[in-house]
């Protein structure tokens, strides 16, 4: 029993990670239709600013990972801004966004060298025993934190006049606009958050724990992929519960599948899930059928 | 010079005949050169470096090629391209290494395997309008490299194998080709094999394009629903476009392996995904020799990175630390090509050369916007799709 | 032979929750010239959306040649006989003239991706017959200068040309035109409509039109279905209609007082200012 809640508890963590990641990417497709890949060079960057924050200027770690949040958020809107907003069709957005990740993730890793940085977070390895379930205190501190993030994301989708101008766009632009919505301020605030999200998630991959500041952690944004076909690519609820299925199932492969199997198996997991979800019902568990317009 | 354009064969007399793919005097010499250089190249030049990089870069070509029919012409984006290459490879290797059967058996069927295998996967990605095939193919390279690792009778497991796969189409023996009182050397013969491979599958790209299949795809890509109305139907076209895509890139598998002669699991990840995406934004979406230049091009990036290395101090070489690896070096370049070109020149670099004005528009195509919106009902956020009337 | 091809009974089309459609009945008889028209909004995009299954709606039944339309997917219009043009033009803009053109015989050609593949043989006879049943097309709608220019940069008149031109290659007995004349001024109006007499007249077709421009759908126009909000105001010949006052105060609102003196013309065209005339950007 306890090594089932051992293993739930764990997906859980995971799953929340997911759900972090995939939520960058719904709230991007939601405001501007489009599957944004720069999201993982989102990801990518929070992890060694927060670093270079803690690191090497010595900041305080949760100071560093707020600075870190905002700088990406930034980034994330300049690149909107700038990048993404000139190109006007879905096929080269995809392209472009990707081509954004592949030249950033060299440069970042270029800039800070190293195949595993400590990021100074306080969790170190530590691991908290609570009632007989062993838990990182990363994921301990990670869980309540994501559940806090994504309430107050919901909060303010649903209550605040930002929230609700980034709603009304999502559904039908041109009535927003009517309303005085302004679609530049809308795609801007949902590609900050997706910047905030994609830096919180690369500190959490960048933790001790989760194996330091390294290359390679824009891949993990790419992981996430999964969960928003399993979600639903525009449902930031479906990216939720889809991460928590996804990290939970995973977590149970990795103790359940026979050594036979080989190495990596738990890896793949997410994809082999994605691809039965896009036989038996590949709009996802939220997502809308698609109404096609003359 | 484009073997595609519609050239004077569209004078009122001669309409009804469809281009001819050397129509003009101009596209047969043309035609004949490149047949020529491509045995006249390594004759003259025997340094094997050199060879490698430009039969590497040939088949680099090849898969590029398939890439391009399935994204350039059909529209849809894949990232997986290297799941394809790589199951040639390893299908060459059992067919050819293990089974021992002869190179004209061997490397057909290893491209019939990864179209197989096409074939099975485009109906889970392809149903659905939207970014499916995208994060699909993602997920499929990596699925990939966990299969060949742990296929390990087959693949090799994690350390890969040796390719011992045969290249002689009876008497002629690739890697030992003698012509005349020449005896070539394997660099050389295998360039030839490689060259002339692409020649074929530029060939049969261009008549796949300029028929009735090849026709459909572009149409699906453009206006989906106008397209479906004359009676095209999106999920044979689009299945097409990918089981092309993946014989061909099973093909380029298949003489990666015996090029290389030494292949494992991690040659086929998102890098060698990347270079193939890059090779076509870079060369020219939607053409048949954009692929080619593409691919020359990202050849030589390594080898500028190498000479760079000595001038540059943030370019690090093999086995030095700190800085941009020479392969991070190359990433950085594809992903800012590939955002520049996007942006500024969608044709690629073949529509430099290409004349303005002419029937066939040099610019790649500008909204294939079906192809990858997320599925919704907001087709106007953001992104629109093509306009209507231009002025 | 029936008299009447195509049969629309009660139908009904509701997205989201809007009533898009309500109830609309009508029937096109065997080469007819049917117009439909009405305000912005009033659906008339969404009924020919549903005649080319572009949407499925939520009642009523159509029948074409006596059998059922709806039960059809999209992809069978054109063997059924079913052919349209688009509001804002759906040209294949990376593809010439006649490939365009040619597209409209995918549906009379066979070759696959193999046969594609090698060429020789099968495929390049079937190209060389599509391409000579499309010349005549070609010829027909004045196409043939245009040929050897990339279609992104002809006059946005010739671009309508080209869809018609690919909708007729489909050889249909129906041909539904979305807006022809939108974006046009009078005199390109004037040729388009000549193009679509003859085209008409050529292959004995039946026609049904959306338009805004009024001196088109009178004088192109067997009938005219005046659509508002979804519901049928009524049918009648294009002249009466844009006299009928109900059809007037759909258009122009609340403000009939102006039309109620006996004594102007009861001529909608002249009553309907321009812009609300020719819905469509002026390029």
């Amino acid at each position: 029993m306890t090594d089932f809640l051992q293993t739930l508890v764990s997906g859980i963590a995971l799953g929340c990670l997911y759900a972090v990641l995939a939520l960058g990417f719904v709230i991007v497709a939601r405001a501007s239709g489009i599957l944004n890949l720069a999201q993982g060079s989102f990801v990518i960057l929070g992890g060694y600013l927060a670093y270079a924050f803690v690191g090497q200027l010595g900041l305080p770690f949760w100071v560093s990972v707020l600075i870190a949040m905002a700088l990406v958020a930034v980034f994330a809107v300049l690149l909107e801004a700038f990048v993404v907003h000139k190109v006007t069709d879905h096929f080269a957005a995809l392209l472009v966004t990707f081509g954004i990740t592949i030249a950033a993730a060299p440069i970042i890793t270029g800039i800070w060298p190293g195949d595993s940085l400590n990021l100074g977070d306080p969790w170190k390895l530590d691991v908290l025993r609570i009632g007989g379930i062993g838990i990182t205190a990363r994921d301990a501190t990670l869980i309540p934190i994501t559940a806090l993030l994504l309430l107050a994301f919901f909060l303010f989708f649903r209550y605040t006049r930002i929230g609700l101008s980034l709603r009304a766009t999502a559904l039908d632009p041109e009535a927003a606009m009517a309303q005085g919505v302004s679609t530049r301020f809308v795609f801007g605030i949902s590609w900050a958050i997706a910047g905030a999200l994609g830096a919180f998630g690369g500190v959490v991959l960048s933790t001790t724990v989760g194996g330091g500041v390294r290359p390679g952690l824009e891949v993990y944004a790419f992981l996430a992929l999964p969960v928003i076909i399993l979600g639903g690519l525009e449902s930031p609820l479906g990216a939720v519960v889809g991460g928590l299925i996804i990290g939970v199932v995973q977590q149970f492969a990795v103790i359940l599948v026979p050594e036979s199997w080989g190495s990596g198996f738990a890896d793949v997991v997410p994809y082999l899930v994605m691809l039965i979800i896009l036989l038996i019902r590949p709009a996802g568990l939220f997502g809308r059928k698609e109404v096609r317009r003359a | 010079m484009t073997a595609t354009i519609t050239e004077t064969d569209l004078s009122r007399n001669t309409q009804a005949r469809a281009p001819r793919l050397f129509g003009t005097w101009t596209s047969r010499l043309l035609a004949l050169l490149f047949v020529v250089a491509i045995f006249a190249i390594p004759l003259n030049i025997a340094d094997s470096y050199v060879l490698t990089v430009l039969a590497t870069a040939a088949v680099a070509a090849i898969a590029a090629t398939g890439l391009n029919v399935l994204t350039g012409y059909a529209g849809q984006i894949s990232l997986g391209h290297a799941f394809f290459v790589g199951a040639g490879a390893f299908a060459g290797q059992v067919l050819g290494g293990q089974l021992g059967l002869p190179f004209l058996l061997w490397l057909p069927l290893a491209a019939l395997f990864a179209g197989a295998l096409g074939a099975l996967i485009a109906p889970f990605a392809l149903r659905l309008r939207g970014p499916y095939l995208a994060i699909v193919s993602l997920g499929l390279v990596y699925i990939g490299i966990y299969a060949a690792r742990n296929l390990t009778p087959l693949t090799g497991g994690l350390n890969g194998t040796v390719v011992t796969a045969p290249v002689s189409i009876g008497p002629l023996d690739f890697a030992a080709l003698q012509i005349g009182p020449f005896l070539l050397t394997r660099e050389q013969g295998m360039f030839i094999l490689c060259w002339l491979m692409l020649a074929l599958v530029l060939l049969i790209t261009a008549n796949i394009v300029r028929s009735r299949s090849g026709r459909a795809m572009q149409a699906i890509r453009d206006h989906d629903l106008a397209a479906e109305v004359l009676g095209v139907r999106r999920l044979p076209a689009m299945m097409n476009a990918f089981v092309v895509s993946s014989v061909f890139a099973g093909l380029a598998g298949g003489l990666l392996g015996v090029l290389l002669q030494y292949i494992r699991p991690e040659n086929f990840g998102l890098d060698l995904s990347i270079q193939y995406v890059a090779i076509i934004v870079i060369g020219g979406l939607a053409s048949i020799w954009g692929p080619v230049l593409g691919a020359l091009f990202i050849g030589l990036v390594p080898v500028l990175a190498i000479w760079l290395a000595a001038y540059l101090p943030f370019i690090s070489r093999p086995g030095e630390q700190g800085g941009v690896s020479v392969s991070g070096f190359g990433l950085i370049v594809y992903g800012i090509l590939i955002v520049l070109f996007l942006l500024f020149r969608r044709g690629g670099l073949i529509s430099f050369f290409r004349r303005p004005g002419r029937a066939r528009p040099a610019s790649a195509s500008a909204a294939p916007a079906a192809a990858s919106e997320p599925a919704s009902g907001n087709t106007t956020t953001h992104n629109s799709t093509k306009e209507g009337p231009s002025s | 032979m029936s008299d009447v091809l195509l049969e629309v009974e009660d139908l009904s089309l509701q997205i989201g929750g809007l009533h898009i459609l309500r109830g609309i009945t009508f029937d096109v008889k065997r080469d007819e010239f049917f117009t439909v028209i009405g305000p912005n909004g009033a659906g008339k995009t969404s009924l020919l959306n549903v005649l080319s299954r572009i949407y499925q709606p939520t009642g009523g039944t159509v029948t074409f040649e006596g059998r059922p339309l709806l039960a059809e997917k999209r992809t069978a219009l054109a063997s059924l006989g079913i052919a349209r043009t688009f509001q804002n033009l759906a040209l294949f803009e990376d593809m010439d003239v006649m490939d365009n053109v040619v597209l409209g015989r995918h549906r009379l050609m066979r070759s696959g991706v193999v046969t594609g593949a090698v060429w020789f043989g099968r495929a390049r006879r079937e190209e060389t017959v599509a391409r000579q049943a499309c010349e005549p097309l070609i010829d027909l709608m004045g196409l043939g200068d245009y040929l050897r220019r990339p279609i992104r940069d002809l006059p946005y008149g010739i671009k309508k040309r080209i869809e018609l031109a690919r909708a007729l290659a489909a050889e249909p007995r129906l041909l539904l035109l979305d807006e022809p004349a939108a974006g046009m001024n009078d005199e390109e109006t004037d040729e388009l409509a000549d193009w679509i007499l003859t085209a008409k007249r050529e292959f004995s077709l039946t026609v049904v039109m959306i338009e805004h421009d009024m001196g088109m759908v009178t004088r192109l126009g067997d009938r005219s279905l005046v659509l508002d909000f979804g519901t049928t105001i009524t049918i009648e010949s294009p002249r009466v209609a844009i006299s009928d006052p109900r059809v007037i105060s759909a258009y122009l609102g609340d403000d009939a007082e102006e039309v109620d003196d006996p004594t102007v013309t009861g001529n909608l065209a002249l009553k309907i200012p321009r812009g609300l005339q020719r819905k469509g950007r002026k390029r």
